[in-house]
């Protein structure tokens, strides 16, 4: 594509946009009837379109976790995650779905490990997982230990189905796309 | 609203617009016309109210398409999707228009647009540089890189790390601003 061209599509873009925003009906009849005769000005307005699409969902979610972190505090809001498990995120999991009949000193540990930003080792056996926590963070009762393990499970299970939703969700590109 | 769908046989070659209706990517691209423009005609409506509007401005462009499918004509050298396009361009401006219950704006003028386009083609690199300090820096880097380093839309976006479709609205907002300064008018943000 020549700087010129570059430079018209840009600027019919931008005016096309505009037009939309100023609901000038005139200068998007006139630009529509351009791009019915200019395929590459069809194609980026089709791209266009897209953009402004995930725009606003985009806003429309801001909105939505602002509302919620507001006046929704005890709410989770799950987001995409990245990096390993810590032994925080657990806690914290942990402190959402709290198992019943847990002694004081556990949810006390819990409360304390929720700000740990310690990986958890990829050797979730229950014995050498309680082994390694107690040698970090000291002892606690088997059941805390079980549970710990288990919420361990299902962040990984989480995360695991995260990445392959983002997978399955990204469009691979045509043969014919252009870089 | 009538609901009229073209029959499901195949389309005749000489027969573009029944073609281009059965076609499930116009289709698609169609709906996302409808659904962009309404984001911003719209934006006070909630999203599950432009969505079914979206949906009732596609029959009515499917329907009117259909009945005015004589008056295309391919030799005039226009693409039978931006008819259609055209024509839902036209649909959803007169929904719009009833809904805010608003007059026909009068035309922007494109004087400052022709403006903008004559000095970005002509002008020197320093004159540019020189107008370009007046964006804000992400805005400057944008036009930076794709008007004066040559860089897509795509290659654009992998370094901002957005999609190439936000790359591009991105873009225009910043064209948008460039024009406000070149004209010298303070630029709305």
């Amino acid at each position: 594509m020549t700087p010129y061209e570059r430079l018209r599509l840009s600027i019919a873009s931008a005016r096309y946009l505009e037009a939309m925003e100023q609901f000038d009906e005139a200068t998007l009849a006139a630009l529509w009837d351009e791009a019915a005769g200019d395929a590459e000005l069809l194609a980026a307005f089709r791209e266009l379109h897209l953009g402004l699409i995930e725009a606003r969902e985009a806003g429309e979610k801001h909105v939505i976790e602002s509302a919620v972190e507001t006046h929704l505090t005890s709410a989770e809001i799950v987001r995409p995650s990245t990096g390993p498990i810590t032994v925080g995120d657990v806690a914290n999991e942990l402190f959402r779905n709290t198992p019943d009949r847990l002694p004081a000193a556990a949810h006390a540990l819990n409360e304390q490990l929720r700000s740990s930003s310690e990986p958890v080792p990829a050797n979730l056996g229950l014995s050498s997982l309680t082994a390694w926590a107690e040698a970090k963070f000291g002892a606690s009762v088997a059941e805390y230990w079980k549970a710990f393990r288990q919420a361990a499970f299902t962040l990984e299970f989480r995360r695991t189905a995260e990445v392959e939703y983002h997978l399955a969700a990204r469009t691979a590109p045509k043969p014919g796309d252009r870089k | 609203m009538t609901r009229v769908e073209p029959s499901h046989s195949t389309a005749v070659p000489d027969d573009p617009v029944r073609a281009a209706l059965e076609n499930a990517e116009l289709q698609t691209e169609l709906h996302r016309h409808a659904l962009g423009s309404l984001g911003i005609m719209l934006a006070d409506q909630a999203h599950d109210r432009r969505r079914e509007l979206a949906e009732e401005i596609l029959q009515d462009v499917r329907r009117r398409a259909w009945e005015k499918r004589a008056t295309f004509d391919p030799s005039l050298g226009k693409s039978v999707a931006g008819w259609i396009h055209g024509i839902l361009n036209k649909v959803l401006l007169e929904s719009c228009r009833t809904l805010r219950k608003q007059p026909i704006q009068p035309p922007t003028d494109t004087a400052d647009w022709e403006s903008l386009g004559a000095r970005l083609a002509s002008d020197t690199a320093a004159d540019l540089a020189e107008l370009l300090c007046c964006l804000p820096e992400e805005q400057r880097q944008l036009v930076a890189w794709h008007h004066l380093d040559g860089l897509s839309h795509r290659e654009i976006a992998e370094r901002v790390g957005v999609s190439e479709a936000a790359a591009r609205v991105q873009l225009c907002r910043a064209m948008k601003a460039l024009k406000q300064i070149a004209a010298g008018k303070e630029v709305v943000r």
